[in-house]
């Protein structure tokens, strides 16, 4: 029959829940860590493992209140009974080891993936930076351009103006002239009324010529065919005289309509306002060019100081997804205090199976030992801190530096 | 010409969070899963301007690594920062001796990161 050992080394170390407890701790800070950012699938696997090592934990407690009142393990169902806890106890911190390292691996997939995801919106940001920063370039070759249209334009107009000026000029000169001309055709008038009286009198003489002719009788008969003739010159001289009066006044009248036409002031302020109006519609487009170009540039530098600010936001993404590695070395420190609990669970099972051994002799560090080989293992302030709050030690406050030092 | 990098973490996603971060700033970036793996590129004549390295990794850890590099002539003077969790004073103490040239606590934002290289690495 086996002695209960009085105080041995397996129910010292058994008998601190803390250690079991830390585990407990150390598991949700890191579900802390991963329910915050990761999906549903993570968390329930964190809070199935956080279940078993709860009830794991409770039913060690139990079996520990039992030992401890008498006469106990006397009983051969007993010792059965706590073997066969002690056996299944390593099953089942290797699955919930296994579990975590699944946690680990979800987290990490979850993260590349995240990262993956990072990466495609900085991809794309690049590329309309790069379309921005074309267009702002497009834009201002279009400006440029745009201004050495208009200034072409604006010097057509300028000569069109000269030319314009010129011409008016020129027609004041033609004018002068027509109207100097007109009164000269105008002027010729009189001397056809000359002419033609002229031909009255010169016909009238003629007459007078061939009265006096018949008087001289057969004498004058040659002096009155002259007479003759010339009575009939000066018809003809009148009739001449009258067509020069009439061919006269109808040049005189067409040289007038010209001038008229050539003086209608309307069309010469036609082509002043239209030009003012192409000059004040040129001013207008170059006005609204300038002002779209500066639209565009503005729009331009907005979209890139967006642009920079997400980058920045993507900078500051890329190290809180860093969570992901913290938590693994996290679970890491719990994955090998749990296969150290199942050795140790398995040496008490086997030393509880052999009756026959009459000394309690097995090998098993102090609890104080275990709990200073799991602080050894810590790398991280967090893990000290919370170690050192559970069980009310203290730590080296200047173990932390700065986050960031260079030497 | 843009700067050579060598960043070494047993972490994926260490190394892409930093590959990504030192990209977006325009550096050009080579990766080991631990020490022993970057000394093998070191040793091979790899060129870098600076080396970023966990300190906790399996086959080598970030201290061997450091004291390697500083005994291969190539490596002598190029810059490099270790990048943990470690929190030990003692820690920081052993790289400086070995001859770090700074010390960075995980996690590190990228813009943090983008500063301190820019600070470290000549001409960046």
């Amino acid at each position: 029959m086996i002695s209960p050992p009085e105080i041995g080394p397996f129910r010292k170390a058994a008998r601190k829940p803390v250690f079991r407890t830390l585990l407990v701790f150390g598991l949700v800070e890191i579900a802390w860590n991963i329910l915050i950012p990761l999906n549903g699938s993570v968390s329930s696997i964190i809070l199935h493992i956080l279940f078993n090592i709860t009830a794991t934990a409770v039913c060690l407690n139990s079996l520990l209140r039992q030992l401890e009142s008498s006469n106990y393990l006397t009983s051969k169902l007993n010792i059965e009974a706590l073997h066969r806890l002690l056996i299944s106890t390593p099953e089942i911190t290797e699955l919930l080891s296994r579990q975590l390292a699944q946690v680990s691996v979800t987290s990490e997939t979850g993260v590349l993936n995240l990262m993956s995801g990072l990466k495609g919106v900085d991809e794309q940001i690049a590329n309309l930076t790069a379309t921005l920063h074309e267009s702002r370039e497009h834009s201002q070759l279009m400006h440029t351009s745009a201004e050495s249209v208009i200034a072409e334009s604006a010097k057509h107009i300028s000569d069109f103006r000269e030319y314009s000026n010129r011409r008016f000029e020129m027609q004041d000169e033609d004018d002068k002239a027509i109207r100097k001309m007109i009164g000269q055709i105008e002027s010729l008038k009189p001397l056809a009324g000359v002419i033609r009286k002229l031909a009255s009198q010169s016909s009238m003489l003629a007459l007078n010529a061939t009265i006096e002719a018949a008087r001289a009788g057969e004498l004058g008969r040659g002096f009155a065919v002259v007479a003759e003739e010339v009575r009939e010159l000066s018809r003809q001289v009148d009739t001449t005289a009258s067509r020069i009066s009439q061919e006269v006044d109808g040049i005189a009248q067409m040289a007038a309509a010209d001038l008229a036409d050539l003086l209608a002031t309307t069309r010469r302020l036609d082509e002043r306002t239209w030009l003012e109006t192409m000059e004040a519609e040129t001013e207008r487009l170059t006005e609204n060019l300038q002002s779209a170009v500066q639209e565009l540039s503005s729009v331009a530098a907005s979209a890139s100081e967006a642009t920079t600010l997400v980058r920045a936001s993507l900078l500051e993404s890329l190290g809180h997804v860093q969570f992901q590695d913290i938590t693994r070395q996290q679970l890491e420190v719990i994955q090998q205090a749990l296969s150290e609990c199942a050795v140790r669970f398995n040496q008490a099972a086997d030393f509880v199976q052999n009756d026959s051994q009459a000394e309690f002799n097995f090998d098993m560090p102090e609890g104080e030992q275990l709990l200073e080989q799991l602080r050894s293992r810590y790398t991280m302030t967090s893990q000290h801190d919370i170690h050192s709050d559970f069980l009310g030690g203290t730590h080296e406050e200047d173990s932390s530096g700065p986050s960031i030092e260079l030497f | 010409m843009a700067k050579n990098i060598l960043i070494v973490d047993d972490s994926a996603t260490m190394l892409m969070s930093i590959r990504t971060t030192l990209e977006m700033g325009g550096y050009k970036v080579e990766s080991a899963a631990d020490g022993s793996l970057a000394l093998e590129k070191l040793k091979a004549g790899a060129k870098f301007d600076l080396i970023i390295t966990d300190i906790n990794m399996p086959n080598m850890g970030g201290m061997d690594l450091i004291k390697n590099a500083r005994a291969l002539p190539a490596c002598r003077f190029t810059p490099i920062l270790t990048l943990t969790t470690e929190s030990q004073a003692a820690k920081r103490d052993e790289a400086k001796k070995l001859g770090a040239t700074g010390w960075l606590v995980k996690p590190i934002s990228g813009n943090d990161l983008l500063k301190v290289v820019k600070q470290v690495v000549p001409g960046a």
